[in-house]
């Protein structure tokens, strides 16, 4: 297990640093396991909690199993105003969680993201990945009612 | 020392050149509230209590980081400050669960009520550090009563995990010293901050409880939390239980670092309390003996020089010796191949452990069980100790003595003092060679060489003083570079 840890943040550290190889393996596991900090400890000599430290600052990095359909709002200034606070209570209505939590089920999770540049199209959502811009409340809840996730 | 002329409140002072604005206020008499800053570590200004006026600037600056200029302007204390200081209050104590600032007592008091004993007499508040609490002095200090903003009531578990060093993250006012002295002074390296923005948490390494994380329970982080965020386990029901109870004898070890700290919680004039008066206390609160710490600290010496010789007839190389349980733990957490060659030697408080279970229970006809050892301690230092290896009872930090005296109504300072109880020893047990004297712990980097002569042979050889230290040390000693024969592990 710790070889390919290993043999992950090697490649990684040809093309970046340290949150570059923190992405990759995120990529491969779904999610910065324990094991991977230690191990991304060891490789940039650095103290285990100075890497979860750092981790931490990244909305985008996370340290448990992740839900099917992960939703991200943009929490920039521009969304905000352009109404991104309806669109949360929307979705929030819609799949009966509040912003930063995960459902039981394990099928949505719904939280903040950093801005994702798309300020002239604000309010922007991520579902899984894909970028939906302009949004409005009615239009997210339409979204999620069909299937989010193939949308 | 370079020194620049800068106006402090309108008058020019004349201060070193390199000083930030705190010191020189400070070296000037003039008081800066602080509650983040402490001595001997570079300043995160983290806190903002201590802003001051530049002229010139634009916004407020923390007078613990900012450097002194020539020919500088600053005012320490105008309206527009104190409305900032009481604000940044304000707002840090939104976020502290904490009730004891809607006490009507804070801020509407005389004068004389504003003795923490006062403070102690409430039954609502059960904070550990009610009474001797930065931040509320602070609040009281600037009058924050009222808040203008609903509490917004977090609720963390609480880390008991460990048993000894107790995590309430819920009065934590993020200042990060005890970051700071866990990474740059102690080098363990297990508590640091995550997340960000409101959401920024202090945690120990990867937010595993403290008992599974690399703490070595050195206790360094409970002595400079301002709050009542990291704290040693209280034992004041039980102290008392076993003190109030005939058919159970207790005795209590006071150390000498432990009269320093009451001297300053007990708001004393005199730099440390008399050892008399704090034995005074103790007998009234029910303690049946009471020992100060001076020949206990020989014998552990002699323990150590004992050890030591022994260690130098097999070791070729460096001889490592502690008697800190945390400094063994850090040892075999970072040093692992050194392990072995640790030697340990027993602890002041192990000595009186060792003492009181054999030789005086046995002079006195007392079965151990019925016996409770309670030491006096100045911080969290020894309580892990305590708590895992069982070598005293209770670990009774100088805070909670504090707290057991206001508590129990038992003034120390009005007592008429007793002599402290005596352990017999044999004059050919002491004295010891001063390489073994009691060592404070310090926040300093520089170690602290030393060359003494042991039976004949001069040694040439290092007192860490606190783990960072140790670290350095042995690194040497692991490449195989080290100048020393001998290194003494006091961290």
């Amino acid at each position: 297990m710790n070889t390919e840890y290993r043999e992950v943040i090697t490649r990684a550290m040809e093309y970046g640093g340290i949150l570059d190889a923190m992405l990759a393996l995120q990529e491969k596991d779904g999610y910065l396991t324990g094991e991977a900090v230690e191990a991304l400890g060891k490789a940039f000599n650095m103290f285990p909690s100075q890497v979860y430290d750092t981790a931490t600052f990244y909305s985008m990095l996370k340290f448990e199993p992740q839900s099917i359909t992960e939703i991200l709002i943009c929490r920039g200034a521009p969304c905000h105003v352009a109404g991104s606070v309806e669109v949360i209570v929307a979705i929030e209505k819609e799949i009966g969680i509040k912003i930063g939590e995960k459902t039981e089920d394990g099928r949505y999770s719904f939280d903040y993201t950093e801005c994702l540049g798309q300020c002239q199209a604000a309010p922007a959502v991520l579902v899984n990945g894909k970028l939906h811009t302009n949004v409005t409340p009615e239009g997210i809840t339409v979204l999620l009612r069909k299937g989010g996730p193939e949308e | 020392m370079e020194m620049i002329n800068i106006n402090i409140n309108g008058k020019v002072f004349s201060v070193d050149a390199e000083s930030t604005i705190l010191e020189a206020a400070t070296a000037n008499g003039i008081h800066i509230p602080t509650l983040c800053t402490i001595k001997g570590i570079d300043s995160r200004a983290s806190c903002r209590i201590c802003v001051v006026e530049v002229k010139g600037e634009r916004v407020f600056q923390p007078a613990c980081a900012t450097k002194v200029r020539k020919g500088m302007e600053v005012d320490t204390d105008t309206l527009a400050i104190r409305k900032s200081r009481k604000t940044t209050l304000e707002l840090l104590l939104s976020r502290h669960a904490v009730d004891c600032h809607h006490c009507l007592r804070i801020g509407n008091s005389r004068c004389d009520d504003l003795d923490p004993a006062f403070c102690e007499m409430c039954f609502f508040c059960e904070c550990v550090k009610d009474g001797c609490c930065e931040l509320q002095a602070l609040a009281r200090e600037y009058k924050v009563d009222v808040l203008p903003y609903p509490h917004e009531n977090i609720d963390q578990k609480v880390d008991k995990s460990t048993g000894s060093i107790i995590r309430n993250s819920n009065k934590c006012v993020k200042c990060r010293r005890c970051v700071d002295v866990c990474n740059d002074i102690q080098t363990v390296h297990n508590l640091s901050i995550i997340n960000r923005g409101s959401n920024t948490k202090i945690v120990p390494e990867m937010d595993k409880n403290m008992k599974d994380s690399p703490c070595v329970q050195c206790g360094r982080c409970v002595d400079v939390c301002p709050t009542g965020a990291l704290f040693v386990e209280e034992h004041t029901d039980e102290v008392l239980f076993y003190t109030h109870n005939y058919g159970i004898e207790t005795a209590a070890l006071v150390s000498s670092n432990t009269l320093k700290k009451l001297a300053e919680l007990f708001r004393m004039e005199t730099p440390v309390m008399e050892a008399e008066l704090v034995v005074a206390g103790l007998r009234k609160i029910g303690v049946d003996y009471v020992y100060t710490d001076e020949v206990v600290n020989q014998l552990s010496a002699k323990d150590g020089e004992k050890a030591l010789l022994k260690a130098l007839e097999t070791e070729k190389e460096t001889v490592i010796i502690t008697d800190s349980y945390a400094a063994e733990k850090f040892v075999k957490q970072n040093f692992a191949k050194l392990a072995p060659k640790l030697v340990t030697y027993d602890s002041p408080q192990r000595i009186f452990s060792k003492y009181m279970k054999q030789n005086f229970a046995g002079d006195q006809n007392h079965n151990t069980s019925d016996f409770r050892l309670i030491a006096v301690t100045e911080g969290g230092e020894n309580a892990a100790d305590a708590y895992e290896n069982k070598s005293v009872d209770f670990v009774i930090p100088a805070r909670e003595l504090y707290s057991i005296f206001i508590r129990t109504g038992v003034n120390p300072k009005k007592r008429q003092p007793l002599k402290p109880d005596s352990i017999v020893v044999s004059p050919k047990e002491l004295p010891a060679t001063v390489f073994f004297a009691p060592v404070e712990w310090s926040m300093e980097k520089d170690i602290k060489q030393t060359e003494f002569v042991l039976s004949g042979n001069r040694i040439k050889a290092a007192i860490a003083t606190n783990l960072g230290q140790v670290g350095v040390l042995l690194e040497e000693v692991q490449n195989g570079n080290s100048p020393y024969r001998v290194i003494r592990i006091n961290a």
